[in-house]
């Protein structure tokens, strides 16, 4: 037998930011909870509004079922005595759970046989149960920006104000912090009605709607794209928004009605950049393009929480609102273009990088002498440092205008602008731009040669300084970003086909600071970006994780390398080449693990397999150095696979171990020569074939 | 309705909301917040309920009485609540409708905004009060105040009387506004804005602002070595306005920016905390209370 559960808990304004996210963690902790107690359902759905998380449960069962509980007693030993009676502890272990010693059972377990008790526990109502469960999942959900409101000590990311349960028809009635439970809950603050008595869980949606909420967060996006589609068509225009932005709109409304207004034409000359972020940033309006040239157009959509406005009222107010905030933009725009952008540049030895670590001033120095010491590494011969030079000098320079102080996720964007309309090179106004690239965790790495190059220069000074300063990132806090940072080197590296050698330049920047604990930030850092550099490994690029680890162990800072090793590897996954390699490679390391003494003397070679593994290595061994040499890792194991013979015949007719020590050492030391040469592609013994 | 008959509105709602009708400071405050009426109001066990105008100096914001919303000095309506009751959105949005405004006509919203005054070692979680997009109040659940955790909380609610006037009278500058039906704020006010700024921006002397600020710091600091906190607090209050005059007069990197503010803070939580030991020493009838 079931019934359906209605629950929902109202509020006052959840951050739309993180409403799905608590919602959802909110719905997978009370799924857990009615598993543990064992109280199966059909189906649990989940519905937010910026003030209301609810779930419905359907056919959620009435009653846990019956349950055996076997509790274990005494051995035998001690239970019985010698003649056979209960002993003490045997009727004491009976009494302690209400019954005779006569209903103990023996029986065989792997330490000997013992006493068992067993009991029946009558399941529990379901509705009895409920109170408990929620209120329990409520005050232990795992929200951000938890806060107090009463004296209560319920702690929730926004006050609770009501709080609604049906179960089947009937309310089921208990107290979370100082709300009390029933069956009403409320509709729209301004529309609907102040309060609505629910009669079943599965009118909902419908009575809410009545009451202008539209309670199932899928279906309010819908509504609002549809309204948000028709009026774009209409106007031949595009939205120029992230999709993000719009499901923010969605998670901030309860019913949401579009408003479309214009703005003077004037604006239009302002950065489109600035334009956008002042209508997103300052009144949540969605900025247009034209369908055909996707130029910015004068007018904006906007959602009022709400009835259509009739009245025209509330689109007024949006355009007197957006007309002073752009007013306010160009005026910003204005002061900042009186001068250039390097004229901004002296005034970032005023701005703090971070305590101890100097300015930004300095910070940019210190990416100069880092990039510098790059370049050289990139053997590109054809690579002029003039554009990265100045790309450095300018990138930071928009942090001083007031663009930025406004608002500042435009820092790079604009300061591109500037550069632009300054008539600095191409290569500087993107490199300026893409530095900042990732700017989240789904953003692209940098595509020009100098941003990449001045992308990772900025990222290492800034991990190698917060290492410095004992900051590193833990598995759950990580306030500076350098988890993104960090991926962003080495993304930028691989994707930018860069060779370069991020240890080498750790320890480079590291030396540009006068600090203590230099050697241990770095060394710290180094182990740092080898864990994130497999899991980019991993989870970026595919590549299965013994394949990651069998490169990984011959990880020297080469990210690039460590990458096409993976990639090579990744190209024999399943093959059985693969297998054979791997299975070579395990024969030799099984012995030759340790180093020995001595070096490794052709002349004392005296069997044929020797012999032959020995002619057949030395033949590859130039050859293989070449192709590593070039990074051809493909060919590295096609060469490699060319010993398998050998190297098997080798082994079915040499005794390593031989008896006389100075043969032994010999034959170990041989082995691990073909070992070294194998392991240019990585530990090959790492790999899992099947 | 002009500027004085929205004031005197908000003032006679809350009035009956049983506030106790308290006046602006007489040092100079950047905030409401300032005020020790919502500064000890919010710090002490007992429940309160405070309302007051309050001028809010903020040097950094003039525009020389040049751009039509940013002003040097803005007029706060200053509410606490506590402990908040249940309905405090619903009394907050009463209070709109009080002085005239129809609520349903409007998109009115609470957009999440967590408010911080490093200064006073005060933060809380609330929103900005928007209506068609322009933020009229900010509504705020304190949480910790002069460093302290609030036990009860308050419920701080700073209306921004010259925003809301500008939408009321459909003014799309604050001078236009009627303060009454015979001034403008553009007389009361305009000329002000003017030498404020020059003064703040262009004039003001950085070598005698920073020897204020000391000795300001320094006549504090021994008024709390003699369990003076009321004083202490009027001096810290003067800190922070030769503060934000060094800041509007561009003397302060942002190195010592942060160095200033905790210069401050530390003297909010110290006096924060002299008060509480002191409310404990007391029976309750004769604990002062703001």
């Amino acid at each position: 037998m079931s019934k359906d559960l209605l629950f929902e808990l109202g509020t006052e304004e959840i951050p739309p930011l993180y409403l799905s996210t608590v919602a959802g963690q909110f719905r997978q902790d009370l799924v857990t909870a009615l598993a543990e107690e064992d109280l199966s359902c059909e189906q649990v759905k989940l519905f937010y509004t910026p003030r209301r998380i609810a779930l419905r449960v359907q056919g959620l069962q009435e009653k846990q079922a019956d349950k055996i509980e076997r509790h274990r007693g005494p051995s035998e030993d001690i239970g019985l005595d010698e003649d056979g009676d209960y002993d003490l502890p045997a009727v004491k272990f009976a009494e302690s759970h209400g019954v005779p010693a006569s209903s103990l059972s023996l029986e065989d377990t792997d330490e000997g046989r013992y006493f068992f008790v067993e009991k029946k526990r009558e399941g529990e109502e379901t509705e009895d149960l409920l109170p408990g469960l929620l209120t329990q999942v409520v005050s232990r959900l795992d929200q951000p920006e938890k806060m107090h409101w009463d004296a209560t000590g319920l702690t929730f990311i926004r006050p609770v104000r009501w709080c609604m349960c049906l179960y089947g028809n009937q309310p089921l009635e208990f107290t979370i912090g100082d709300v009390r439970s029933s069956d009403h809950t409320r509709g729209h603050r301004f529309h609907g009605k102040r309060s609505v008595h629910l009669r079943a869980p599965e009118n909902y949606e419908t009575q809410l709607r009545e009451s202008f909420v539209i309670v199932d967060p899928d279906e309010r996006e819908q509504n609002l794209m549809e309204q948000l589609d028709k009026k774009t068509q209409e106007l031949d225009a595009t939205v120029a928004v992230e999709e993000s932005f719009i499901q923010l709109l969605a998670d901030s409304l309860e019913f949401p009605s579009l408003i479309h207004g214009s703005f003077p034409e004037k604006y239009l000359d302002l950065p489109s950049e600035l334009l956008f972020k002042t209508l997103t940033e300052e009144a949540r309006l969605i900025p247009l393009v034209n369908k055909s040239d996707r130029q910015p157009v004068p007018r904006f959509i906007g959602f009022r929480d709400g009835v259509h406005d009739e009245s025209g009222k509330i689109r007024k107010g949006y355009e007197s609102v957006i007309n002073a905030r752009l007013r306010d933009s160009k005026f910003f725009f204005e002061h900042d273009r009186e001068r250039s952008l390097e004229d901004y540049t002296e005034e970032l030895k005023k701005v703090t990088f971070q305590e101890e670590l100097g300015s930004v001033w300095d910070k940019v120095s210190r990416m100069r002498e880092i990039a510098e010491h790059l370049v050289v590494q990139l053997k590109r011969s054809e690579f002029a440092f003039a554009d990265v030079g100045r790309t450095i000098a300018l990138c930071k320079a928009d942090l001083v205008t007031e663009v930025v102080d406004e608002f500042p996720s435009l820092e790079g964007k604009i300061g591109a602008h500037y550069a632009e309309l300054d008539g600095e090179p191409e290569e500087v106004v993107i490199g300026i731009n893409e530095h900042y690239k990732p700017r989240s965790s789904t953003d692209g790495v940098p595509e020009s040669t100098v941003g990449a190059i001045v992308g990772i220069v900025d990222k290492l000074d800034t991990l190698i300084g917060s290492f410095l300063l004992g900051e590193e990132p833990t598995g759950t806090r990580d306030p500076y970003g350098l988890r993104r940072k960090a991926d962003g080197v080495i993304r930028t590296v691989i994707e930018g086909e860069l060779s370069v050698n991020v240890y080498d330049l750790i320890d480079f920047s590291a030396g540009l600071y006068d600090l203590e604990g230099m050697q241990g930030a770095s060394t710290k850092l180094k182990i740092y970006l080898k864990e994130r550099l497999a899991s980019v490994l991993k989870r970026k690029c595919d590549f299965s994780y013994d394949i990651v680890d069998a490169v990984m162990a011959r990880d020297d800072g080469d990210i690039s390398d460590t990458y096409l090793r993976a990639k090579s590897l990744q190209a024999f996954k399943n093959k059985p080449e693969l297998k054979r390699l791997a299975d070579s490679f395990t024969r030799i390391v099984n012995i030759a693990r340790d180093d020995q003494e001595g070096k490794f003397d052709p002349e004392m070679l005296e069997l044929q397999e020797e012999l032959d593994l020995w002619d057949k290595t030395d033949e590859k061994a130039g050859e293989i150095r070449r192709l590593v040499e070039d990074q051809q890792y493909q060919e590295v194991i096609a060469r490699l696979l060319e010993l398998k013979v050998p190297i098997d015949r080798y082994f079915d007719n040499v005794m390593v171990m031989a008896e006389e020590e100075a043969q032994r050492k010999n034959r170990l030391n041989f082995l691990l020569k073909l070992r070294e040469l194998f392991m240019k592609v990585g530990d090959l013994s790492k790999i899992v074939t099947d | 309705m002009n500027v004085q008959e929205i004031i005197a509105g908000l003032e006679e709602y809350w009035l009956h909301q049983g506030c106790l009708i308290i006046q602006p400071y007489d040092v100079e405050t950047g905030a409401g917040t300032f005020n020790p009426g919502t500064f000890f109001g919010s710090l002490g066990p007992d429940p309160l309920r405070v309302g007051y105008v309050e001028p809010s100096r903020r040097p950094p914001d003039g525009r020389y009485g040049k751009n039509p919303i940013r002003v040097r000095l803005h007029h706060q309506y200053q509410v606490i609540l506590k402990p908040p009751p249940e309905d405090v959105q619903d009394l907050y949005l009463h209070s709109l409708e009080h002085i005239g405004i129809n609520l349903a006509d409007h998109d009115v919203r609470f957009v999440d905004d967590n408010w911080e005054s490093p200064s006073l070692g005060a933060r809380g979680n609330g929103w900005e009060v928007w209506i068609d997009g322009l933020e009229i109040t900010q509504f705020t659940y304190f949480q910790r105040v002069g460093g302290m955790d609030l036990d009860p909380v308050s419920v701080e609610l700073a209306y921004g009387i010259e925003r809301i006037a500008t939408f009321i009278q459909e003014k799309a500058s604050v001078y236009d506004l009627s303060w009454n039906d015979d001034f403008t704020y553009r007389r009361m006010f305009k000329e002000k804005e003017r030498q404020f700024s020059v003064y703040n921006f262009d004039f003001a002397d950085v070598g005698r602002n920073e020897t204020l600020f000391n000795l300001v710091e320094q006549e504090a600091d021994s008024c709390l070595s003699k369990g003076l906190y009321y004083p202490a607090y009027d001096m810290t209050l003067k800190a922070a306005h030769y503060f934000n005059i060094l800041l509007a007069r561009n003397a302060i990197s942002v190195t010592e920016r942060e160095k200033y503010i905790a210069r401050i803070r530390s003297l909010a939580e110290r006096i924060a905390s002299r008060y509480v030991e002191a409310l404990e020493d007391c029976c309750s009838e004769q604990r002062p209370i703001v």
